[in-house]
């Protein structure tokens, strides 16, 4: 599964900042520096988890790596091609392949959209497939998320479903395309704790029958413990540390690593 | 955060969802409107203004001399008061005054309603497309939208009608339009700003969904209930302004419209004299802006959740 | 404190919705007790309703709430106001947005502190709010600023302070470390168990998050679908867990350690609460449910004197 051999994307000294506005009352425009020097390389197939707290840019690389924002100085490499400043077509299909799973179940579907038309938007967007067709690939979408029978579903709108088939929603939308790398930005923050584990297995069911690579960001070591192969540890804007997963968490090297090791709160029973 | 803002979910496996949820959400919305006591006096109101505007096409097939404009009675010259043959009493020409109500009644539909609408229409599209664009197109559409509000709406037409004689009906109708935009605008455009952050609209871009594709289906959809209600309010200042015009003398002399009529009741001295003539007209554009009003009001607590006393918090 | 089976209930256009189904438990003073569930099962509800922060739509059908031998049920608004904030207090989810922009942190909390108790001057005031920001751990030089200065770490902090302004005998917590990072959080619960120490209040701390209550807490009640379904001791509860839910609740939890996590099968349906089920409300979930279980509710089971459960399969 995981190809050890062939990396499928690269991040070569990406930086970001943000600039904040000049205001009359908080004086000079503020800059934020959300990267700084991120290098990083993830093989395909692999389950790659981004482990940092809020302001750490864990979320701006993510946003990075599917476009949303675009670097101020480095390089993005996806199967060795440039995609640092593509627009256009190339942009267009671009999208085909690299999706993202929204932190928040609650704001990423659009509330007006049955469940049907949130997941079928990536195929009308990108012009797979007819009327039936989509109907048959929604359906399979919302099997493979654990929402059978889809019928149940395919009409219904966000605010009658809970938070978890929410979530389950959305990924279903992302994978509808079959994409080769996801980006899932915190994806069970917002969910109670006991269907994150059901969550992380349906990802983890995709990378094992699609061989789809996961970049995982997350705050909670547990979590990408439990779930990937390898973590990288981001601190204000930095790589502190990374590894194996296990390795990591065994025998953290950096400070900052041993800090969130210490704080996590420990389950004795 | 956890899942502090789930509703509560209701089984409804016994029907399975349907195919066509729009009627859902309608049929939704009606039962928290129907609970409404403004709504219900309002949409009540409507309804009897609506009738009125529907019975005006059948009163000249009843009686053929019942038209609004050139319907005059040979057995009166002057204005009477109400009686057994005419209901509300004639105008100054022996004109039926309950047939040029009715008939103003179907005016002010006509006016209101596409004033208003054509107005949302520019202002929606203006108002989405300057919020989501931002910098430049928005700074424009902006200072574009500035300009035409500050110009006073009854002047300009005033002038115009001065300077190319009486206009017709739909110019005005038009022209009300075209100076009413500004202000549903700024409201969607803030609306669309707020939007545009919003995660939803991040995952359509990722999906890969063009410019128009994300303002049309999925920004739209989100302001329109907005719209809907700022239609509301647009077609009392349609009708007003309708009226406004025509009680000056500027109106459609074709047209009966109930401007018209005081313009009539005015300008013939009557108004004094003739309280069956001068009333009805003033009362019914009173009324029929208030009940466009209260349904907006009512409205407001059907599109905007949070207004509505339900759900359960946990 | 002692809550006597209470139900409470919202009325919606559904229909209504039975939040909590006759809840009972006691809290001895100085002691917390942890209430855990995920959401929709009527846990913060019952802080409200302790509070006597119920909306309008909400009716408490049934029960007791008997704080310093009174019934806080019974009680009218004004005594309610009376003992709200300075006998019982409540930190509210994703508190610190309630902090208002506009003024100092520091006269917020003095300004609680003098409405409060009319009978201390300003300057005192002003002291008590230094020595809880000692208490809470925020630095003395950020006394003066503006909320937005300050960390969601820090206003999470201010706003506990805001709540021991006026020495409660009672706290309640409600998901308060939820939105925070990880050594925050730690932070925080660190305040916690120590103003729980040095001050002796009790704490009733709502959670969806089982490790959070296990480091905080004496005494847990695991809840479900509206009931208690299990009560205990934290070690009972957390190295015996006998009810089938608290066993998923154990298992399913992700460590730095341990390994053996399990799925617990789930159907993504939330019970229904208009119109629960006869028998036992976990019975779609549970992999140990009979017969009996769908056809009878289920009675409580005594494991010790001090842990009980729901359940008919716990014999």
């Amino acid at each position: 599964m995981k190809d050890p051999n062939k990396v499928i994307l690269q991040l070569e000294h990406i930086s970001k900042t943000f600039r904040t506005r000049a205001s009359l009352f908080k004086g000079d425009q503020k800059e934020i520096i959300a990267l700084k020097q991120v290098s990083l390389n993830i093989f395909k197939g692999e389950i790659f988890g981004l482990v940092g707290e809020s302001g750490s840019g864990k979320t701006t690389t993510g946003r990075l790596i599917v476009k949303l924002e675009e670097p101020d100085h480095g390089k993005l490499l996806l199967d060795g091609n440039d995609i640092t400043r593509i627009k256009g077509k190339v942009l267009k299909n671009f999208r085909r392949k690299v999706q993202m799973i929204f932190q928040d179940p609650y704001q990423s579907l659009n509330p007006y959209l049955s469940v049907f038309d949130c997941v079928s938007e990536p195929l009308v967007v990108h012009k797979v497939g007819n009327s039936e067709t989509r109907e048959d690939m929604v359906r399979q979408s919302l099997i493979s998320v654990g929402l059978d029978p889809p019928e149940n579903f395919l009409y219904r709108y966000p605010h009658q479903m809970s938070g978890g088939q929410r979530q389950r929603i959305a990924i279903a939308r992302a994978m509808v395309l079959k994409p080769e790398f996801v980006v899932a930005d915190e994806p069970t923050s917002m969910l109670d704790a006991s269907l994150a584990i059901h969550i992380f297995n349906i990802l983890s069911e995709f990378r094992k029958k699609l061989n789809i690579t996961f970049l995982f960001i997350t705050h909670s070591l547990a979590a990408a413990r439990y779930l990937c192969d390898r973590i990288a540890v981001i601190y204000k804007g930095e790589l502190v540390e990374m590894g194996p997963a296990e390795n990591i968490i065994r025998n953290p090297s950096h400070p900052y690593t041993r800090a969130l090791i210490d704080a996590h709160p420990r389950f004795r029973y | 955060m956890a899942e502090n803002r789930s509703t509560q979910i209701l089984n409804d496996n016994r029907r399975s969802p349907k195919k066509f949820p729009i009627v859902d959400r309608f049929l939704e919305g009606w039962s928290v409107y129907r609970e409404n006591l403004i709504g219900k006096i309002g949409l009540t109101l409507l309804v009897i203004f609506a009738l009125m505007a529907l019975s005006s096409f059948f009163t000249p097939m009843i009686d053929p001399m019942y038209h609004p404009m050139t319907g005059v009675d040979p057995n009166i010259s002057y204005s009477t008061g109400p009686s057994w043959h005419h209901w509300l009493g004639t105008d100054f020409i022996g004109r039926d005054i309950l047939s040029q109500l009715l008939a103003g009644a179907r005016i002010a539909f006509m006016v209101g309603i596409s004033a208003a609408f054509m107005s949302i229409l520019f202002g929606t599209v203006i108002g989405m497309i300057a919020g989501y664009s931002g910098k430049i197109v928005d700074t424009l559409l902006m200072r574009l939208a500035d300009m035409v509000m500050v110009m006073p709406t009854l002047l300009v037409v005033l002038i115009l009608s001065s300077l190319f004689g009486q206009l017709n009906i739909w110019t005005i109708v038009l022209l009300i339009a075209l100076f009413r935009w500004p202000g549903v605008s700024r409201v969607i455009r803030a609306q669309t700003l707020s939007l545009k952050e919003r995660p939803f609209i991040d995952a359509a871009k990722v999906a890969g969904a063009s410019h128009f594709r994300i303002i049309f289906r999925h920004i739209m959809p989100n302001v329109l209930p907005l719209s809907l209600l700022y239609m509301t309010f647009r077609v009392t200042s349609a009708i007003i302004i309708e009226a406004a015009l025509a009680f000056l003398g500027f109106g459609d002399p074709s047209a009966v419209s109930w401007g018209m009529m005081l313009q009539w009741v005015w300008k013939t001295g009557n108004m004094f004299q003739a309280p069956y003539w001068l009333l009805p007209p003033g009362i019914c554009i009173s009324l029929i802006t208030l009940s466009f009003y209260m349904i907006g009001r009512a409205l407001e607590e059907v599109l905007d959740p949070r207004l509505r006393k339900e759900v359960a918090q946990e | 404190m002692t809550v006597n089976n209470l139900s409470v209930g919202y009325h919606t256009r559904k229909g209504f919705i039975k939040s909590v189904q006759g809840v009972s438990f006691a809290l001895d003073q100085g002691k917390s007790l942890g209430l855990v569930g995920e959401s929709g099962c009527g846990k913060t509800t019952i802080g409200m309703a302790i509070m006597g922060l119920l909306p309008d739509n909400a009716s408490v059908t049934n029960g007791k709430i008997l704080f310093e031998d009174q019934d806080l049920l019974k009680m009218s608004k004004r005594e309610i106001r009376q003992v709200r904030w300075s006998k019982i207090a409540m930190i509210f989810q994703a508190a610190m947005n309630a902090l208002n922009p506009v003024h100092r942190v520091s006269d917020q909390i003095s300004e609680a502190i003098l409405a409060h108790d009319t009978d201390i001057s300003e300057e005192e005031a002003t002291k008590q709010v230094q020595s809880l920001f000692q208490l809470v751990g925020i630095p003395m030089d950020r006394l003066k600023d503006y909320p937005h200065h300050y960390s969601g770490g820090m206003k999470q902090r201010a706003i506990i302070a805001m709540a021991l302004a006026c020495h409660p005998s009672l706290i309640i917590a409600d998901e308060p470390t939820t939105a925070l990072d990880v050594i925050v959080q730690d932070q925080i619960l660190n305040a916690i168990k120590d103003f729980q120490d040095k001050l002796k209040i009790s704490v009733i701390f709502i959670s969806h998050d089982i490790a959070v209550v296990a480091d905080v807490c004496d005494n847990i009640g695991i809840m479900f679908s509206g009931q208690l379904v299990e009560y205990g001791r934290v070690e009972e509860v957390f190295n015996l867990p006998m009810h089938p839910y608290t066993k998923s609740l154990v298992a399913s939890y992700l460590t730095l350690d341990k390994d053996n996590v399990q799925l617990s099968p789930y159907f993504g349906e939330t019970p229904n609460l208009i119109k629960p089920t006869a028998g036992c409300s976990f019975c779609q979930r549970c992999s140990v449910a009979d017969a009996t279980c769908r056809l009878m509710a289920p009675e409580w089971i005594e494991i010790s004197p001090t842990h009980k459960v729901l359940c008919f399969q716990c014999k």
